[in-house]
């Protein structure tokens, strides 16, 4: 167990570097920098060079990024050129948003997964169930902004119930905070809830057809009671890995509906540094997202030697 | 347990989404009656409570109530955020918009008729020979709480001359000394007459702020001047708050709060201004230009189109060989159908072929040596022996770039031009485009000088793009600045700008106008802006 913990840390630090080069590669790929972006056109070519040594961007690359490393390292993860905020700040002062609109977004979508996708299994044959499968199937194709979009046009426009943008935070006001977040948390979920409810679905059935399940109706449990107390458990073990990979997709989504919404989170920043070329912000953003991420994968990589001993036992006699 | 469950999943059946539903009804009771502006005010009294520069003044905002029950807070939208507010070394018109008038001021205003007037200057003279200004200051104070005087204005002066935006430093360049003389006197002396330098202390040129602000502060979230609103608190990507300046030198303005939200996203501003979340769109660029024809006809809105603040342009590549030939230019010049070309902009646009700014300048005119003319323009091309002529076009992928590009590449291809275009985020295209000058032509919508196109103009040029370096215009642009006499002033521009037309680099098509929606009880909003700023010191509801 201990070798299978050791060995998935290494490999998550293994990928948070690689992939912090490669963004640090990709955004110097764009073009421009921050000199570009703070005195546009009315900049004379002295200027810039002078700006750019100012900002000490005038380095060799891998100098420039060994230096941002290094304050990694030591916990300092940099300030940003333009505005100077210290970047570590400036995240954690963003990730209230952020996290309200994913973590949200998840605590609608696997519930109401789990009930669609146990649902439409347990109806698999009849029109119901399959109605629910071609509503996830259009779900999963509807854009979270397109989505946003007509929330906002009914719930906001419209019918004025619930603002068209903004974010309070939760320490100001709850229940502002609560009217505010509403309309992102259903249009990020609302493509996340669709695949749940297909995984769900199709874990269900074959879940239906294990001996296990056939042994509790010979017990006598109805088919819809073994679905609910041995189904639904045996199928929610893979739901985890999915609800894991997706909340990748759940940022991916936070960085539209942010935009969509006005709100002040992870997701805005990572456009608007990007415009900016704020490199180091971009970089430690990306750096914090696929140590989340990673970390996530990294405790469902441990859980799993855990709820499968199998996993375990193969790790360890290797 | 089983029961339980049983009872969830027949409950489940059609009601999830009325779960939701119900979540949103209860969250929208939850907000009780507040209106909008009451909600707007507890945010912006929560955002001037941190806000440390003018505590006073939140505190007395804070506490007066409308007294006609209407808001005492403007919530507006900005469509950009600059990327620092530090005003000496940062183009960005994102950052002017916002606090020219409001938050800074200058030596001398330029009113919209073009007069330039005292602003932080109450009286100035000009010596015979045109190289000596002598200013008075009047008595005002800056929002720190510090009395402007004359080692403000030196101290201003000479910053803006070392800026590293030509819009600051360039009208200093002929700058001999600059001297405090007594405390509110102040001299500066130039080495050359020049018509233009009073006119650009009405411009970034003129900024004061307290002596050694930029050392002692940390310029870019920082703001500080002697305008009508404190620069109080601002938060990155969400919110800008300006509290009105109690000890303002001139006529308090109406609103005591005005509550900046930063949305570039123009349809999700225009949502918010029809569900009564803002009461000011001040700019519509891009996709919500579709739009602004359904709030002219609400009653509930007034649609102001902001004028004479830029035009629009394509320029080519002074270095492609094919461009040498005047033929070749005057056949794209003569390609472009500027009527045509305004659907862009919903037809809220002037055809010119002009490059003048402030459009509303006296030296403008109808001139146009290249109308359109695509018979015209295939001879041309012919004769030069340039058909099947290709360019390259990269655009800047935001506001109406990519709508132009479309209508500019239909109209060359119609005179058998090809136009291989790209589109390129604003930076990238400022870095690959502006600054390293790869394309061959492209179109841009500023307001860029015409002094700035030239090498021997006394001006820093804009690009390497830009740099003309054509003798014909090099003397024009040499002379110009140089004369006192105003109506000589003029007829030179006047010359300069028709020459700039006939040499087709840059093919001028329209002064386009920037649609403002607001409230329809919003009054003193200005139609004409100069130097990008707009100034809210007369702003107000109608009684």
């Amino acid at each position: 167990m201990l070798r299978h913990t050791l060995r998935s840390l290494v490999t998550l630090l293994f990928t948070a570097i690689v992939g912090s080069v490669a963004v640090f590669v990709l955004v110097h790929m764009l073009g421009g920098d921050i000199v570009t972006v703070l005195l546009g056109k009315e900049a004379g070519p002295g200027d810039v060079q002078f700006m750019r040594e100012e900002l000490g961007i005038d380095r060799p690359l891998v100098v420039q990024y060994l230096d941002w490393l290094g304050g990694v390292v030591t916990g300092d993860l940099g300030t940003s050129y333009g505005m100077g905020y210290d970047i570590f700040d400036e995240i954690v002062r963003r990730l209230e948003p952020t996290i309200m609109i994913t973590l949200g977004g998840l605590l609608v979508s696997v519930p109401l997964a789990l009930l669609l996708g146990t649902y439409s299994a347990t109806n698999a044959k009849k029109l119901r169930g399959g109605a629910i499968d071609v509503v996830a199937q259009v779900g999963t194709a509807v854009p979270a902004f397109w989505a946003g979009l007509l929330l906002v046009l009914v719930f906001g426009v419209r019918l004025g119930w619930l603002p068209t943008g903004g974010y309070v935070p939760l320490g100001e006001d709850p229940v502002a905070c609560l009217r505010s977040i509403i309309l992102p948390v259903l249009a990020l979920s609302l493509g996340v809830t669709a695949v749940f409810t297909r995984y769900v679905r199709t874990a269900m059935i074959d879940v239906l057809n294990e001996d296990f399940m056939r042994a509790a109706m010979a017990r006598g449990r109805t088919r819809r009671g073994a679905a609910l107390v041995h189904g639904v458990r045996n199928a929610s073990i893979p739901l985890v890995t999915v609800a894991a990979l997706q909340f990748g997709q759940l940022i991916a989504g936070a960085v539209v509906v942010e935009n969509v919404f006005v709100l002040p989170g992870i997701g805005r920043l990572i456009v608007t540094a990007t415009l900016g070329r704020e490199v180091i912000v971009v970089q430690s953003l990306a750096l914090v997202i696929m140590l989340f991420i990673l970390v996530l994968n990294f405790l469902v990589d441990i859980a799993y030697g855990f709820l499968d001993p199998r996993i375990r036992d193969k790790a360890d006699s290797k | 347990m089983f029961q339980s469950s049983r009872f969830l999943l027949k409950a489940g059946r059609g009601k999830p989404v009325a779960v939701l539903v119900g979540m949103a009804l209860i969250a929208a009771a939850c907000g009780g009656d507040s209106d909008d502006s009451d909600a707007a005010d507890a945010e912006t009294a929560t955002a001037t409570a941190e806000a440390p520069a003018d505590e006073t003044a939140t505190a007395e905002a804070e506490a007066s109530a409308p007294a006609d029950g209407k808001s005492t807070t403007l919530r507006a939208t900005l469509p950009q955020e600059p990327a620092s507010w530090n005003y000496w070394e940062v183009a960005a018109n994102a950052l002017r918009f916002p606090t020219f008038y409001n938050v800074q001021e200058t030596m001398v205003e330029v009113t919209t008729a073009g007069e330039i007037v005292p602003m932080l200057a109450e009286a100035w003279t000009v010596s015979d020979d045109g190289l000596t200004y002598t200013f008075t200051m009047r008595e005002a104070k800056f929002h720190d709480g510090s009395d402007l005087d004359s080692a403000d204005v030196v101290y201003s002066m000479e910053k803006n001359a070392t800026s590293p935006l030509s819009k600051l430093s360039a009208p200093h360049q002929n700058v001999a000394s600059v001297t405090a003389t007594d405390e509110r006197t102040v001299e500066i002396v130039l080495t050359q007459p020049s018509a233009t330098f009073l006119r650009e202390l009405g411009n970034s040129a003129g900024y004061v702020v307290p002596e050694n602000f930029l050392e002692e502060n940390d310029a870019n979230s920082v703001m500080i001047g002697t305008g009508p609103y404190v620069f109080a608190d601002y938060k990155p990507d969400t919110s800008l708050t300006f509290t009105r300046f109690e000890e303002y030198w001139g006529e308090k303005p109406y609103f005591e709060v005005i509550d900046w939200k930063f949305v570039d996203d123009e349809t999700a501003a225009l949502n918010g201004l029809l569900a009564g979340e803002y009461d000011f769109v001040t700019a519509v660029l891009a996709e919500g230009i579709e739009r602004v024809a359904t709030f002219t006809e609400d009653p509930e809105f007034k649609v102001l189109f902001e004028s004479a603040g830029e035009v629009s342009y394509l320029w080519l590549n002074v270095n492609e060989p094919a461009f040498q030939d005047e033929r070749v230019r005057q056949a794209i010049a003569h390609a472009v159908n500027r009527e045509e070309a305004i659907g862009v902009y919903d037809g809220y646009a002037d055809p010119t072929c002009l490059m003048v700014v402030p459009y509303a300048e006296p030296y403008n005119s109808d001139y146009c040596p290249y109308p359109y003319d695509p018979e015209k323009s295939m001879a041309l091309l012919a004769e030069a022996g340039f058909e099947g002529l290709e360019i390259d076009y990269p655009f800047a992928t935001v506001a109406s770039h990519p709508f132009t590009m479309e209508v500019l590449t239909q109209q060359l291809a119609d005179v058998g031009i090809t136009v291989n275009s790209r589109g390129e985020d604003l930076t990238t295209w400022l870095d690959k485009t502006w600054e390293q000058g790869n394309y061959g032509m492209s179109e841009i919508r500023d307001s860029a000088n015409i002094m700035q196109y030239g090498c021997e103009g006394g001006r820093e040029p804009l690009g390497k793009s830009s740099t003309l370096c054509i003798p014909e215009f090099e003397d024009k642009l040499a002379v110009a600045d140089s004369f006192i006499d105003n109506d000589e002033y003029l007829a030179a521009m006047s010359d300069l700008v028709k020459t700039f037309a006939d040499l087709a680099w840059v093919t001028v098509i329209s002064a386009p106008k920037v649609p403002m929606i607001m409230s329809a009880d919003l009054e003193g909003i200005q139609e004409v802006r100069i130097n990008n700023g707009i100034d809210l010191g007369a702003a107000r509801w109608a009684d």
